[in-house]
């Protein structure tokens, strides 16, 4: 039984049910299993009904409309309870001599949108009756309606876990996702390198693709740190510093799409002026400091000078050095207070 | 004194030989996969066979599209140019949205348009999918004639010291 079925939202809720109606009967049948804390919840048809936690399997044995489909579980990332829910409803597929029936979960965060399309992260597998999960891949993995892009508002249930999990919710970030979603997920900290002039600390405000549509922050310190390095050693009457705010000292401002290299620097882009992060962000550091901090933290000796122009850059060394969890991101964090220059 | 590749010059310079400032130079970092060019449903773009898309970083100073470049070289070997016109076509920073301008430090695919057709060296870039490996892969940059010859002329000054 899924005994780990994810919390979500009163909005994600709605996004949920909007999503789901969007979705053609034929095909696989598609639940949504939430968890209020006593009971597990079930999206049928338009509404949601409650279920005893140990009746699950056998009210989708007998629920007629799911008879011969594969059951796509979409709010459960525990493989332990995928494997179970499969052993379960294929008995008593067997008992009602009925074709028996696969489990089919992801190993990551799950993605609702508005729209019908529906897009899981990790790796995606079929569970059967007493045997190894099996991996799916290109078309076999479902992707709720047909043919649709990624539009609209959207869902995302399950914590970030990994990476790949982070890499996935940061892609579908847009102008309808709040800051307080990233506290929500799992994200408590992000990280801005950037550069003061020396003589009087103006902070530099960021290119005119900055100005206009917005500010790059990471998950990661390491890369923050990187970019600090690389524009103070290419403008040399300014020092680097690395800024570190936490979602929810930053609920005021607002989140955009992000840019080309989203999945190397981790990164999730706030539609504001440098200005305004540096305010609201509690801790400022040098670049010096951070650099410490990465090899105290993380184990890695970042050079000390990098320029933008030769090799390897910035480019480079954020798809060769390891990426940051969010659990390390936040030790960055909270050891980067003894040096905060605010 | 001996140049290796571009760090060296990088490395060399000071105030008053400043060599790419006020000049535009395209680094030409990677060739991006296929499943991102879908993802901004850039695979959709009819390429002639003179065109290739290419994650390409701004390495000096903004460059606005339809810059026009005519020097081709390669990171690790830098007197090995190629002399040819090459226009920046698109600029994608964000891969759903075309922008008119790569402002410096940043990254995007872009369609290179190379007028003489796209050299056969650029094979050597490094696909998206990979990692970084000098021995394996190069990195090129697009700049102007006039920027070039300043290099090879510093780069021969030095040398004579």
């Amino acid at each position: 039984m899924p005994s780990r079925a994810v919390e979500f939202t009163a909005t994600e809720l709605l996004i949920v049910q909007k999503g789901l109606s969007q979705i053609p009967k034929e095909g696989y049948a598609y639940l949504t299993i939430y968890f209020d804390g006593s009971d597990f919840k079930i999206f049928e048809e338009t509404s949601w009904n409650t279920i005893p936690h140990k009746s699950l399997a056998k009210w989708i044995a007998d629920n007629r409309a799911y008879d011969n489909k594969d059951i796509v579980l979409l709010s459960c990332n525990d493989a332990t309870s995928l494997q179970s829910l499969a052993n379960a409803l294929s008995e008593l597929d067997k008992t009602a001599k009925r074709k028996t029936r696969k489990i089919i979960g992801w190993g990551g965060i799950v993605h609702i949108f508005s729209n019908g399309l529906i897009k899981g992260g990790g790796t995606c597998k079929k569970y059967a009756y007493d045997a190894s999960p099996v991996l799916l891949q290109g078309t076999q993995i479902p992707t709720g309606k047909l043919n649709t892009e990624p539009k609209g508002s959207r869902a995302i249930l399950g914590a970030i876990k990994t990476i790949d999990d982070l890499i996935a919710f940061l892609e579908c970030i847009n102008e309808t996702t709040p800051m307080a979603e990233l506290e929500q997920k799992g994200i408590k900290a992000l990280f801005r390198g950037v550069t003061r002039r020396k003589t009087d600390n103006w902070l530099y405000p960021g290119n005119p693709n900055s100005i206009a549509n917005g500010i790059s922050t990471s998950t990661d310190p390491i890369v923050a740190t990187l970019f600090a390095i690389e524009s103070a050693t290419d403008n040399p009457t300014f020092k680097g510093s690395v800024q570190c705010g936490m979602p929810k000292d930053l609920l005021n401002l607002a989140l955009t799409a992000p840019n080309r290299r989203w999945d190397k620097e981790l990164e999730a882009i706030i539609n504001a002026p440098a200005t305004s992060f540096a305010n609201l962000a509690k801790i400022e550091i040098s670049v010096e400091d951070a650099r410490k901090l990465v090899k105290e933290v993380f184990g890695i000796d970042l050079p000390s000078r990098i320029s933008i122009k030769g090799a390897p850059s910035v480019i480079e060394l954020t798809e060769t050095l390891p990426k940051s969890s969010l659990e390390k991101s936040f030790e960055f964090y909270l050891k980067s207070i003894k040096y905060n220059l605010k | 004194m001996t140049f290796e590749n571009i760090n060296d010059l990088i490395a060399n310079q000071n105030s008053e030989n400043k060599l790419f400032s006020d000049s535009p130079l395209l680094r030409l970092s990677e060739l991006p996969s296929g499943k991102n060019l879908k993802r901004g449903s850039l695979d959709k773009i009819h390429l002639n066979p003179n065109e290739i898309w290419i994650d390409c970083r701004a390495v000096s100073n903004d460059i606005a599209k339809n810059a026009i470049f005519d020097v081709l070289f390669p990171f690790h070997t830098i007197e090995q140019s190629i002399y040819g016109k090459v226009i920046l076509k698109k600029i994608y920073i964000k891969l759903t949205t075309e922008s008119d301008c790569l402002p410096c430090g940043y990254t995007a695919v872009c369609l290179l348009h190379f007028t003489e057709g796209v050299p056969k060296i650029l094979a050597k870039l490094r696909p998206e999918t990979q990692k970084p490996d000098y021995d394996k892969y190069e990195i090129f940059y697009l700049t102007q004639r006039s920027v070039y010859e300043k290099m090879q002329s510093f780069i021969e000054r030095e040398q004579d010291i």
